[in-house]
């Protein structure tokens, strides 16, 4: 078994064209065990949302590779992608990204519908899942009529179904204030304790504090870590 | 090498079976929440397909009710070869005759089997305005057959009406109805019940013709005389003898009928396929339209779906869900309405305009209005569904 649940090799991103060329990353290369709490840390524009991007197979690489669970996500084809996002991979962004129409338990539903996952064993799931991160009772809300604390654990609950093997966040404590963001963190460890990869952009030192390594980027390239 | 050939074959298939798994339930309710979110341009979009499906059915039953109004005429003068009636008649008007006496002298041409004469008019039966027709010999019901009572052998004031007539009227055979014509008025009895191949002999009264001449004051007049002849081959060479016999006739060959109204009909056909095609495209772009906005603005929530997971396939199916929904709608409304104002052109044409125009709805019409309305939808939607579901995650995620 891969004890890596991430590795990613000399991975370059640019963006634009012909002359003008931006470099978002500068060949990063990274590592995260199976079960860790990694923080990604640095300033603004250092490229860490363009690493998570990349890592969930949202975007791809200019040059480099990327493995989740010893699988080249670099190679995948579009469909294959989003099979993978869809069983491999949870993300929560910063601004909750919620499906406006659809209540929280449906907003949960609707990755493990996507899956395949049948009617009834679909909502006991989705229940469970929002019980776990204290959102039971809530589940016919729609994300207009939730704080923005309980949008964010809608959020994370749909990322973990389906049982990820990674969980990403980007900026999870961004939106939130410090009491939320705290439960947040407390949160994050309980689910930890299940096994789940967790790898977090932040600027928030108090989530910072809380993971297992800290890795710190500056200028698309990691310099600690 | 990370996975064997077989792990790989393995993955494709799950690969394929994620893609295509999304319960309907829950994009149905999606797609429905999606078009309440967007009442008016929903509404708008709907309308459009509205306005085509009417417009499609109300002209398919009128059309239908036309030619088979005018079909049924001809079968029910099958059996006859030739048909005489006033020069200026068209269409077998029931204002133009021709004189009575023509008959005997038509008989008594060499090759004519029989002859039967017809006075048609319009009077009132009982409350409903409609078609009286006068015959000679009673025993000549041609294209006509009696499903109750008797033939009009006994009094002169007997009369077989038509099955739709008898419904409509509530008649049953025995009853008294007055019949009145702008000229006089009669109690008939009704003694039989026909049925032809004509919606407008089905709601029609028959009579004998001298009660009829005597009914709408046309003494010695008759509208058609049918003519049969002992062979085929002697057809021409008789209608060209009764053309001679006097002036204001005209002899029609039964089988030039049938052509003209067989090449009427197609064009008609072709001209209603035309303005009800083009209604349905411009009611197909305005789905389009709608759904192109709708996925402009949805830009973000469609980055949303890609990067939890959900496949090409499966964005497509809810986004073609929602111009789907708007031709179900649509199409119901439409196949609904065409329905009344088929109806309303038939009520105002028989109780207003003193016309004959019977529509023809059936559930063929009705079917089709509702499938080409999904059609419509589902082909016009096809595109910026498509389109919704090939934007990058990256790309819709950014977007504001």
């Amino acid at each position: 078994m891969n004890r890596w649940a991430v590795e990613a090799y000399d991975l370059v991103k640019t963006y634009g064209n012909g002359k003008v060329r931006v470099y978002a990353l500068r060949g990063v290369d990274l590592k995260v065990k199976q079960g860790e709490i990694v923080s990604i840390v640095g300033p603004s524009g250092c490229g860490k949302s363009t690493l998570l991007n990349i890592l969930g197979g949202i975007d791809k690489p200019t040059i480099g590779r990327v493995f989740v669970c010893g699988e080249d996500v670099t190679a995948m084809n579009e469909a294959e992608l989003a099979h993978f996002r869809l069983k491999k991979i949870g993300i929560v962004f910063q601004f909750f990204n919620l499906i406006p129409t659809l209540t929280a338990l449906e907003n949960v539903e609707l990755r493990l519908a996507a899956s395949g996952c049948g009617n009834g064993v679909r909502k006991d799931k989705a229940c469970e899942l929002l019980a776990r991160v204290g959102m039971n009772g809530k589940e016919g809300r729609k994300p207009s009529e939730l704080s923005g604390g309980e949008q964010q654990r809608v959020a994370i609950a749909r990322a973990l179904a389906n049982n990820p093997a990674v969980v990403l966040m980007d900026e999870p404590t961004g939106n939130l204030d410090s009491i939320t963001a705290k439960d947040l963190i407390t949160m994050i460890d309980k689910l930890n304790a299940q096994g789940q990869t967790f790898v977090i952009a932040t600027h928030d030192s108090s989530v910072k504090e809380s993971t297992d390594r800290v890795i710190t980027m500056r200028d698309g390239v990691v310099i600690d870590g | 090498m990370k996975g064997s050939h077989k792990e790989k074959e393995g993955r494709t298939f799950e690969v394929i079976k994620s893609s295509l798994t999304l319960p309907y339930s829950l994009e149905l309710s999606m797609a429905l929440r999606n078009l309440v979110r967007r009442k008016i341009r929903s509404i708008l979009a709907t309308f459009g397909v509205v306005i085509g499906i009417t417009t499609m059915v109300t002209l398919s039953a009128v059309s239908n009710g036309m030619s088979s109004q005018m079909v049924g005429w001809v079968r029910s003068f099958m059996g006859s070869d030739l048909v005489v009636t006033h020069t200026d008649s068209e269409t077998f008007s029931i204002q133009e005759n021709i004189p009575e006496d023509l008959v005997k002298r038509i008989s008594s041409i060499d090759g004519v089997t029989s002859l039967t004469a017809e006075l048609d008019n319009a009077a009132t039966v009982g409350e409903v305005r409609t078609l009286v027709r006068g015959i000679r010999p009673v025993e000549e019901l041609r294209g006509l057959t009696l499903v109750e009572g008797v033939n009009l052998l006994e009094s002169p004031y007997d009369m077989l009406v038509g099955v739709d007539l008898k419904r409509e009227c509530s008649l049953r055979v025995g009853d008294t109805v007055k019949i009145s014509s702008p000229h006089s008025a009669k109690e008939f009895r009704v003694v039989g019940v026909f049925q032809s191949q004509s919606s407008l002999l089905d709601r029609a009264v028959i009579i004998r013709l001298e009660t009829a001449q005597e009914l709408f004051r046309a003494k010695n007049l008759v509208s058609l005389i049918l003519v049969d002849v002992r062979e085929p081959k002697m057809i021409n060479e008789i209608k060209r003898q009764i053309e001679g016999l006097t002036g204001g006739v005209k002899v029609i060959r039964q089988d030039a009928i049938i052509k003209t109204i067989q090449q009427g009909k197609d064009l008609l056909e072709t001209f209603l396929l035309s303005v009800s095609s083009i209604s349905l495209i411009i009611a197909g772009v305005g789905i389009m339209n709608t759904m192109f906005m709708s996925m402009v603005e949805r830009k973000r929530e469609i980055g949303i779906l890609k990067a939890i997971g959900l496949s090409r396939t499966q964005i497509v199916k809810i986004f073609l869900l929602e111009s789907i929904l708007i031709g179900v709608f649509g199409g119901l409304i439409g196949v609904l309405l065409g329905s009344i104002f088929s109806k309303a052109i038939e009520y105002v044409s028989l109780n207003y305009l003193g016309t004959s125009l019977f529509v023809s709805l059936n559930w063929g019409i009705l079917s089709f209005g509702f499938i080409l309305a999904l059609l419509c939808a589902s082909v016009f939607g096809l595109y910026p569904s498509w389109r919704a579901a090939s934007l990058s995650p990256m790309e819709a995620l950014r977007y504001e």
